[in-house]
């Protein structure tokens, strides 16, 4: 009786939990900022820069998590706390776990803008329309918008408290159809003419771009923010796997399905851009940001293109698809402190879509605060990839290496570069973003000091720190939520019954 | 599309795209052991 309840936890199969761990990591990011950035960052040279960085620092920093998810079967201050192998090391995982608070609550404002946009496609609503105005009414002010976005809250946040199951089930539709997505788009974007012009943006190779530490930082950037280490969806996700699925395995799979839509993406997006519009301009758009490719220059593109309000349709609902998966793993992420504290799964769901709904909607009526949102949760997550690299470094990551990751299920087994990967390439790679996406923020605020700027360093230290400081004076309080130990520091526990892993 | 363009398209999307579906593969031949916990 107990063997077929504890069957029922969990994931169904390695794959579902390897095609969960695909939706959750592919967001926005691979559809409209991968694309771009490449674009105008050497384009061959960036993608494999993109792709070594994956290989050598990221996929394996994503093992290391999905290991500690594993074998604490926690949320993420429990995860941090026991893997760590003290209470002071709670406070790690409870800053991560308010960095994902935070990225739920502006980032949902997205996905509001991706419906209304949905809609104009599917009507035709922004043909003849100035698109850069259409834009700045829509992000800015605007009531409709926020209702769009608390009401894509509530469905993100009943998502994930129907459990793993939900989130099986959804996937199996989230993710085929944004790969079918972005597939159909790309087969018509490389047949228009002039688009060989945009493929040679994208891949064209040169030494010095391959050389350029500029490069080498973008591309770090966006697998920092794309793939998912440092905001705990391998952590989360991990713990509703089975003790004898294979980590490396599905890890990589992951990697791999990132870095898929995100090269499909480019193949679809860059060369529709070179194909109507003059190079300068295209690259002009590349720059100008995620909002201004996707809602600004693809609108317009996808107005002049035969079949144009098909491939609208299909490429705003591939960033949906993309954003919505992951949305909803967040909240998983969130809710999982509550149920190791005991609180039930209807208040956990109560609390939650309250506090998501008041601290994004500020984001959802200002265009500012959102930017400014965005700005201090990317550099949020890069510290929590290094907190992960700690996490793995104090428990012993040859310990990790030989007792865990390597276990007999292992369909892919670790040799000891893996050591080095986490104990200096990942955390010197993340040290040395935050550093570089510091000093360009000071470059670009005279008053880089102030702590209420859109992009000071004044308002990362304010709010990171300001945070930080409040989760440190709790931290014994929180610890002491997290329940009991499961983890011996030898095998992985089962996978708990926390009212969210059927 | 030039040569050197279409050389590193290849070198990037060939592993990537072969190694997910082959990784995929594996995953599910492996699947009897992880299913039983």
């Amino acid at each position: 009786m107990e063997d077929n309840t504890q069957k029922k936890l969990g994931f169904s199969s390695p794959l579902a939990m390897a095609i969960a761990m695909i939706a959750g990591s592919v967001g926005t990011g691979n559809i409209w900022r991968f694309p771009r950035v490449a674009a105008v960052n050497g384009g061959g040279a960036f993608v494999i820069a993109y792709i070594l960085i994956m290989a050598l620092a990221i996929i394996p920093l994503m093992m290391g998590e999905h290991v500690i998810g594993r074998s604490t079967r926690k949320g993420l201050p429990g995860a941090f706390r026991d893997f760590i192998g003290t209470k002071k090391g709670t406070w790690f995982g409870s800053f991560v776990w308010w960095i994902v608070t935070i990225t739920i609550s502006y980032y949902t404002v997205v996905l509001a803008w991706v419906c209304y946009y949905f809609v104009m496609a599917l009507t035709n609503g922004y043909a003849g329309v100035d698109k850069a105005a259409l834009f700045a009414t829509v992000c800015e002010k605007n009531v409709a918008m926020v209702i769009v976005f608390i009401l894509l809250q509530a469905f993100s946040a009943w998502g994930a408290y129907k459990g793993i199951s939900f989130i099986e089930k959804a996937n199996k539709v989230f993710l085929p159809v944004l790969f079918l997505s972005v597939i159909i788009i790309a087969v018509r974007t490389v047949t228009l003419p002039g688009s060989a012009e945009g493929l040679n943006y994208l891949f064209d190779f040169e030494l010095h771009d391959f050389l350029s530490s500029k490069v080498w930082l973008e591309a770090l950037t966006q697998c920092l923010w794309s793939a998912g280490p440092g905001w705990g969806i391998c952590i989360a996700y991990a713990v509703y796997s089975k003790r004898k699925a294979d980590i490396s395995l599905a890890t990589t799979i992951q990697g791999l399905g990132d870095m898929s839509v995100a090269l499909l993406a480019g193949i679809a997006i860059i060369p529709a851009l070179f194909a109507f519009m003059p190079t300068q301009e295209a690259l002009d758009m590349c720059a100008s940001g995620n909002n201004g490719l996707a809602f600004i220059a693809l609108t317009g593109v996808f107005e002049q293109m035969p079949g144009g309000r098909i491939m609208a349709m299909l490429f705003f609902t591939s960033l949906m698809m993309a954003g919505i998966s992951s949305v909803i793993a967040m909240y998983s992420i969130v809710y999982q402190p509550f149920a190791d504290a005991k609180v039930s799964k209807k208040k956990t769901f109560v609390i939650m879509l309250v506090a998501t709904v008041l601290i994004g909607t500020p984001s959802a009526w200002s265009n500012t605060f959102f930017n400014n949102q965005d700005f201090v949760v990317g550099m949020g997550m890069v510290i929590g990839a290094v907190f992960s690299c700690y996490a793995l470094y104090r428990f012993g990551v040859e310990k990790v290496r030989t007792k865990l990751l390597n276990n007999p299920y292992s369909g892919m087994t670790m040799g000891k570069w893996w050591n080095f990967a986490i104990t200096v390439l990942a955390p010197l790679l993340a040290v040395a973003m935050f550093i570089w996406w510091c000093i360009l923020s000071v470059g670009w605020n005279p008053d880089w000091w102030n702590p209420f700027g859109v992009y000071s360093l004044g308002t990362l230290i304010l709010q990171l720190g300001g945070v930080g400081l409040v989760l440190y004076l709790f931290n014994n309080r929180i610890a002491d939520s997290a329940g009991e130990k499961l983890f011996d520091g030898e095998s992985f526990p089962p996978v708990p019954d926390n009212g969210f892993s059927k | 599309m030039t040569i050197k363009a279409i050389i590193v398209m290849l070198v990037c999307v060939i592993p990537i795209w072969g190694g997910l579906i082959g990784c995929i593969v594996k995953l599910q031949k492996m699947k009897r052991s992880g299913d039983e916990d």
